[in-house]
């Protein structure tokens, strides 16, 4: 690496389902302010830009030119990158490629969705497809993860029950984080009732549409030592994608979630990942997936993660504290979702998080951005170098 | 604040109508060769040479191999259930372009020549679904095959 | 910065107006066969083959959301390091060679790709503009052109055989490009007889739509580079910016943002005279009237001295500075690949290998990519054999 980074400061929306409140920019622009705010630093201290969102579920075009100009960076460098739900995950990455070439020295990376106003012009691509094939089948995420949860419960011996107690622990994180969107106060027996959309997916077990932005700032550690005297450094970073090579026919359980922390792991030595990372934020787009993600991240042994759940060992306060922040399911600003799971993971790395913060010393951090059919973006925090 | 000022401040949405239909013409290229197969009531997937695996949709290269994926295997009439689910939301009909209930479980199907491929199922019962039964392809009358998906209007179980 | 970036390999298809027998994919695969088969680097687990890809291209024109992300497998992006830049090819080089300056990969493989026949350009481009007021108005990319060469031209006295010039160089110069599509003795007459299409501008003096093809790139630290060729071409430079969006915002006639990014690209390479130290220049001319202003920003002449220029025949072939000896993008290219083809291009002619219109002894060149409405973003990269 030729640089060491650090991330210097973070900022998220208040997310909501509708924010009829404020335009596109500026949401954007609450968030980018909270996190210049947090850094103590100013858009004339940013030197390079990263932005982006899935815009197609929003219906624009390359936005990044319209929204640039009401951040008040016109005339800086930057760039859009799109990779449907990893977008957040690969913004980030590129952020930090960025200010790790030490060629910039003050980093922004900003993203966004703002579904409330998707016009649905050119249509939500779901199940994600070859333009011919798959895209004659009536699929949507929501399917994918009928599919997926269908076959964890097949294999695992998981039942209903136990995928309504993982949404009712992400539901009593939620309610301790300010900025979560669904804050509901749930009971098992509420989800189980819920509408079956896909058995076994009910409405409440999906991500919900959301309108939010988050935003955070990257720089090469001499001048992160000078921003801020709680850098997070960032310690590793993988994008793994798989670009279509299995549909969801072929293999409904792929994803290249364990393949990746396998690697970011031997990289970095880490031999026991539940000791040696103290807190997770995992993209988990349906409450049952975070099951499955559990065993690949390597905190349990292969369907077994429901057991943990059984016997009330997942929380913030508890032995496995994955997704603190009320996680995805309760907040789904598509392409700044990864980014909100950074800045929750770098929040907790801080010691910062308020109410839902871990208890302990947080030295190592695990955020991912998850999209497609299992592609995965991993990011590894750290509190001391 | 009287109730004009309140109303004034009242934050709302603007709407917006964009044309309906956006025309896309996609050239099916080495496609073509599996949507004609269609038309004719046959279903044919490309093989890798390295690893043998078939796959529908078409691929030009192997994922795994990234080999040129040059022979065409006929995958038969007949598979297995992998796996199913019936949704109960209205999802768009790419056929009719409209928002529909679906009545027929979606289901993967393992076909005789081992390509996996997704379908529609007769049974609409999904508990009478099993994983590993065997089906049968139900097609379209020939006159009104498109070389699409559903051109297999479904997938019946066979007695064993 | 960790040593410099070279680029061992590059392809492109041939372009035409619609590929009717090719899927977008067998562009894909085409191009990047062909660039493994030039360095000999496969698709490896050990580090020792491709680390990256990297694509450039827009979901809208794709079709289906997402697109890229279920096609990513036909440039070998399964469980590897891959990301897709929302913006002209000219980006993803400039970031691909950040992401090896970063010391985080080796190796990437670009990839542009566009299919402009299949849907309606203008259509795409409109939803490129800001939502609530220039949408509303009917602006488009092409709209926008037009006031921006209206103002440039009236303000800086630009005559239309000047812009007319362009179009009849251009097309000579693609007569000895095997790749291009427009190459044909058309005179100023023709071009100045041709239809209005937007007022100052005739058909004939915009880029023809719709044109398919892809371009594919190698990028290598200094370390591979020479490992794997012995004719590397080394990135020497590279600098991006934004403008406004708000055409009002700007005075249209100048291109602030280009002259910004070409500063920092020359800052980078050390160049203070780009007219004397480069012997040709690739750049992204969608309309003739941008040649002339884009030679002003990137500094081969003063402001408001484009139409000199021409007149001067110093960017004819054989002049001091053969701008587009490949034709250019009024030859015939789709948006988005063109980029990332300027850059191919300039790395094929500091190679000797450009054939009938091969710049003599070339040793240093400049590429230059433009995305947005009327030139917004720039990129500026330059290169040397």
């Amino acid at each position: 690496m030729a640089e060491r980074i650090a991330i210097v400061g973070v900022g998220q929306t208040h997310h909501k389902s509708k924010r009829p409140d404020v335009t596109t920019a500026e949401m954007i622009a609450e968030s980018v302010e909270r996190c210049l705010e947090d850094a103590g630093l100013q858009m004339k201290d940013v030197d390079h830009l990263v932005g982006g969102s899935f815009e197609v579920a929003d219906g624009y075009h390359c936005p990044d030119k319209w929204i640039i100009p009401e951040l008040g960076a016109v005339g800086k460098a930057g760039l859009e990158l799109q990779n449907v739900g990893t977008t957040g995950g690969v913004l980030a990455v590129a952020s930090f490629n960025i200010a790790a070439t030490g060629l910039f020295d003050t980093v922004l990376c900003y993203s966004w969705q703002k579904m409330d106003e998707a016009a649905g012009a050119f249509g939500r691509g779901g199940g994600g497809a070859n333009e011919y094939w798959t895209g004659q089948f009536p699929m949507s995420p929501i399917t994918n993860f009928a599919r997926r949860t269908y076959a964890y419960m097949d294999r695992s011996g998981c039942t209903e029950e136990h995928i309504a107690m993982v949404r009712v622990k992400q539901d009593q994180c939620a309610l301790k984080n300010p900025y979560a969107q669904l804050r509901l106060g749930l009971t098992v027996e509420q989800v189980m009732s819920d509408v079956l959309l896909a058995w076994p997916i009910r409405r409440l077990h999906m991500c919900p549409t959301t309108a939010g932005a988050a935003a955070f700032i990257v720089c090469p550690e001499e001048r992160a030592k000078k921003v801020t005297d709680k850098p997070v450094w960032v310690e590793d970073w993988f994008t793994c994608h798989q670009g279509g090579a299995l549909t969801m026919a072929e293999d409904p359980t792929s994803s290249t979630l364990r393949h990746a922390c396998e690697v970011v792991y031997k990289r970095q030595n880490i031999k026991n990942p539940v000791k040696e990372i103290q807190a997770w934020e995992v993209y988990e787009p349906a409450s049952p997936a975070e099951l499955r993600w559990m065993e690949e991240v390597g905190i349990c042994e292969d369907y077994t993660a429901w057991k943990l759940f059984e016997q009330d060992k997942v929380g913030i306060d508890k032995e496995v504290p994955f997704n603190p922040s009320g996680g995805v399911t309760a907040t789904n600003p598509i392409g700044a979702t990864p980014v909100v799971r950074l800045v929750e993971a770098a929040l907790q790395v801080r010691g910062d998080a308020g109410e839902h913060q871990i208890p302990g010393k947080i030295e190592r951090a695990l955020a991912t951005g998850y999209g497609g059919q299992g592609e995965n973006v991993i990011m590894l925090l750290r509190k001391t170098l | 604040m009287t109730a004009e000022q309140k109303k004034e401040e009242q934050p709302e949405f603007i709407q917006f109508r964009y044309p309906r239909e956006v025309p896309y013409e996609h050239a099916l290229g080495y496609q073509s060769k599996f949507a004609n197969a269609l038309k004719q009531g046959r279903i044919i997937a490309t093989k890798c040479p390295v690893c043998g695996r078939c796959t529908i949709p078409p691929r030009i290269v192997c994922p795994f191999h990234h080999v040129k994926q040059t022979e065409w295997v006929d995958q038969g009439q007949r598979g297995r259930l992998i796996s199913a689910f019936k949704i109960n939301f209205p999802m768009f009909n790419s056929r009719t372009g409209e928002l529909q209930n679906w009545e027929n479980p979606i289901i993967a199907v393992e076909l005789e020549g081992g390509a996996r491929m997704d379908g529609w199922c007769a049974e609409t019962d999904p508990s009478k679904l099993k994983t590993g039964m065997l089906l049968e392809a139900v097609w379209r009358p020939e006159e009104e095959r498109q070389g699409r998906a559903d051109d297999i209007l479904h997938w019946k179980p066979v007695e064993e | 910065m960790a040593g410099r970036v070279g680029v061992v390999a590059v392809a492109q298809t041939k372009f035409e107006e619609k590929k009717a027998t090719e899927h977008t994919a067998e562009l894909m695969y085409n191009v990047t066969r062909e660039v493994m088969g030039q360095t000999g680097l496969e698709f490896k687990e050990d580090g020792t083959g491709i680390d990256a890809t990297l694509a450039a291209s827009y979901d809208l024109f794709s079709g289906p959301a997402g697109a890229y992300m279920f096609l990513g497998y036909v440039v070998g992006a399964y469980r590897r390091e891959d990301e897709r830049v929302l913006e002209d090819g000219s980006l993803a080089v400039y970031y691909g060679a950040m992401q090896i300056l970063s010391g985080h990969v080796d190796t990437v493989l670009l990839v542009s790709y566009n299919k402009e026949s299949s849907v309606g350009k203008n259509l795409i481009e409109w939803v490129g503009m800001d939502q609530i007021y220039q949408r509303r108005i009917g602006l488009d990319f092409v709209s926008a052109a037009g006031l921006q060469a209206m103002r440039y031209t009236t303000k800086y006295g630009i005559t239309p055989e000047q812009c007319a010039k362009v179009v009849v160089k251009s097309h000579r110069n693609a007569a000895n490009n095997p790749y291009a599509m427009c190459c044909d003795n058309i005179t100023v007459e023709d071009v100045l007889r041709s239809t209005m299409l937007c007022d100052p501008i005739r058909v004939q003096e915009a880029k023809p739509t719709p044109v398919d093809g892809a371009c594919a790139i190698i990028l290598a630290s200094e370390e591979k580079a020479r490992k794997i060729t012995d004719k590397p071409v080394w990135i020497t430079g590279f600098g991006s910016c934004y403008d406004h969006h708000e055409l009002g915002y700007r005075d249209l006639a100048d291109c602030e943002a280009l002259t910004t990014a070409a500063q920092r690209a020359y800052k980078m390479a050390g160049i203070t005279n780009p007219l004397k130290t480069f012997d040709l220049a690739e750049i992204s001319e969608q309309y003739a009237y941008q040649e002339l202003l884009w030679s002003e920003g990137l500094g081969f002449c003063g402001k408001g001295e484009g139409g000199k220029l021409i007149d001067s025949g110093k960017t004819q072939m054989g002049g001091d500075l053969p701008i587009n000896p490949s034709g250019g993008m009024l030859s015939g290219l789709p948006v988005c690949v063109a980029g990332m083809q300027r850059v191919a291009e300039c790395v094929v002619q500091l190679r000797g290998e450009a054939g009938d219109r091969q710049v003599p002894g070339a040793k240093k060149a400049v590429a230059h990519g433009v995305d947005g409405p009327a030139g917004q973003l720039q990129c500026v990269i330059t290169l040397e054999n």
